[in-house]
């Protein structure tokens, strides 16, 4: 089956400080990669590169269809991307929050369809937001906001889900939440593609973990073959206890090299 | 998941109160339109006023209400409703509340623009050149503005190139005064300069209303795209709004409204500022939502003070645009005072 989502030597630079260099990259439907890699390795900017958001060398296939050449809101309706950091502007209900992930989708009227209401109510209820559904969304709390975050990408139920580290700020319990729902979302047939910092959720959840160091992707494949002693010590620096308990790997970070 | 939808058939659906708040503020927007008519150094009834506006009352009644009051009337709820807009967009733009025209220094450019062509009586002070003069002075601080700001600009860098750029039109229009090669029309220009809608005729009527309406039309078509800006540029651009179009139209769109106002009006401030934040609490603070209550309350606002100066007993009318800064500065600085604390953060 042709990959869903597919990327040729894609690069970008900022300025002229090249950020990202000769990335290859196929993702296909029902598959959950999870991006590592040191701060500054290029791991959003990956993302938003192949979230279309982004110029750069290189080319980058939906559907072996160039991104480029799909039109925005197509693409929308097929790309959620979530970004770092869960911020809002103006202090919106949660609801009509969530509600903007259904843009790609409204059909010009300002009022939401019925399809659209279910699509946001249903994206509240997995992510557990549907008792702040009132709430004003500034006034939540940092795990609170993620998760109306990812809600909203929910909403709009993409084939594609970029999810740039979905659960900072989110404590123990709704990392995993958050990591079950995307598993479920790629279950379904979603391509999902989410960057970690947890190398332990990294390869407990992952069907594929991309390596990234230095613009370039370093290592690729089953957690066991990516999260090794000596890949950590050679991109992160330091030194970590891998085991395997459960059938998931725990990695238990030591110290810096 | 219909049990869901039936468990929270309110939420997502509009209250009451949001939807009855455009037809309220039309419905208040047409009595301020009504009393403009009626209100001067002579005071007609409604009766009258409905009588001359429909030719069928008596001959001075008729006179006053069409040919003295009704472009005053025009002109006032058409600046005020562009104003309220291009405050409502560029606050959506730029995500932040103490965003407004006057903030970019456009209403001075556009001054600007329109004196260099009325002090050197280049063309006739009543020909389209005026209103394309402003248009172009609007154009270009605006979208210097954006320039510099860039699409990650902290507001403290939008405020002090908005400053600039006030200050060189500012000095700009001073020294066009300075050079006027006649007296009179320095004086004349200084005056006019204030803003005032006295005086105005349906020529001026004519040659403001089609920049004014072109502007609002272009303001417009981007609602959804200042509600996907609440997530960030990134998340908007990937929801699939085209944020370079959308920046294009927003300043075209208040260069145009701007411009057309200066133009027949002179500098008109704050109303762009305090017309959006009076009606965002009643719209949930949705910038898409907002936009038309702002553009009303604009109307509304701008028409209630060029009547209050026709009532202020003074020896000289009180411009309008004297009484719009006199009340909408002080609100500037209970916002930012209020605001503060974001002040020193990212608008992006």
């Amino acid at each position: 089956m042709a990959p869903l989502l597919r990327a040729e030597k894609v690069g970008a630079t900022l300025g002229r400080r090249t950020i990202l260099e000769g990335v290859d990259l196929a993702v296909a439907a029902g598959e959950l990669v999870v991006v590592i890699g040191p701060n500054g390795a290029g791991k959003t900017t990956l993302v938003r590169r192949l979230a279309g958001l982004l110029d750069g060398a290189g080319a980058i296939y939906l559907d072996e269809h160039r991104v480029e050449t799909i039109a925005p809101r197509l693409r929308a309706k097929r790309v959620g991307y979530l970004p770092q950091g869960h911020v809002f502007h103006w202090p919106l209900a949660v609801a009509d929050v969530v509600a903007l992930g259904r843009i790609p989708h409204a059909s010009g009227a300002s009022e939401l369809g019925e399809s659209d209401r279910e699509a946001v109510l249903q994206a509240l209820e997995a992510t557990g937001t549907l008792p702040l559904a009132e709430r004003t969304v500034t006034t939540l709390s940092g795990g609170e906001r993620a998760r109306v975050a990812l809600a909203r990408v929910l909403a709009g139920a993409p084939d594609l889900i970029l999810a740039d580290e979905p659960v900072a700020a989110l404590d123990v319990r709704y990392q995993f939440v958050v990591l079950d729902l995307l598993r479920e979302r790629a279950r379904a047939g979603a391509a999902v593609i989410a960057v970690l910092h947890d190398l332990s959720l990294a390869a407990r959840y992952a069907d594929r973990v991309l390596l990234v160091d230095d613009g370039r992707i370093v290592a690729e494949g089953a957690p066991t073959a990516v999260i090794t002693h000596e890949n950590l010590a050679a991109t992160f620096g330091i030194h970590a206890e891998i085991e395997a308990r459960d059938g998931h790997l725990v990695v238990t970070p030591l110290g810096a090299n | 998941m219909d049990a869901l939808t039936a468990a929270r058939p309110d939420l997502l659906k509009r209250g009451a109160a949001s939807r009855l708040l455009v037809p309220g503020l039309a419905a208040l927007v047409v009595v301020l339109f009504l009393l403009s008519l009626g209100v001067g150094p002579v005071v007609l009834p409604l009766r009258a006023v409905i009588d001359g506006l429909f030719g069928t009352g008596d001959e001075a009644a008729r006179l006053i209400v069409r040919e003295i009051r009704l472009p005053r009337a025009i002109l006032a709820v058409a600046i005020g409703f562009s104003l309220g807009l291009a405050g409502a967009s560029l606050q959506g733009l730029l995500r932040n509340p103490l965003a407004s025209p006057s903030l970019f220094g456009a209403p001075s450019a556009a001054a600007f623009g329109a004196v260099l062509v009325i002090a050197f009586g280049v063309f006739d002070a009543l020909s389209y050149f005026l209103p394309i003069a402003a248009m172009l002075g609007a154009l270009l601080s605006v979208g210097l503005l954006l320039l510099i700001a860039g699409p990650r600009a902290s507001l403290l860098v939008i405020i002090l190139a908005g400053l600039a750029i006030s200050s060189l039109a500012g000095a700009a229009t001073s020294l066009a005064l300075n050079l006027a090669p006649n007296p009179f029309a320095a004086l004349e220009i200084a005056f006019w300069l204030l803003g005032s809608l006295e005086d105005r005729s349906m020529q001026h009527v004519m040659i403001a209303l089609p920049f004014i309406v072109a502007g609002s039309v272009l303001l417009f078509v981007d609602g959804a795209a200042f509600r996907a800006l609440t997530l960030g540029e990134d998340a908007a651009a990937s929801l699939g709004i085209r944020l370079n179009r959308v920046r294009l139209r927003v300043v075209l769109g208040v260069a145009l409204a701007v411009g057309g106002g200066v133009a027949v009006a002179g500098t008109i401030g704050f109303v762009g500022l305090v017309a959006p934040h009076l009606v965002r609490p009643f719209v949930r603070h949705d910038p898409a939502r907002l936009m038309w209550p702002a553009a009303l309350a604009g109307a509304a606002l701008l028409t209630a003070a060029d009547i209050l100066v026709r009532i202020i007993p003074a020896q000289n009318e009180i411009k309008v645009g004297v009484v719009t800064a006199l009340i909408g500065a002080p609100l500037f600085i209970v916002l930012v005072f209020r605001h503060r604390r974001g002040l020193t953060g990212e608008v992006g």
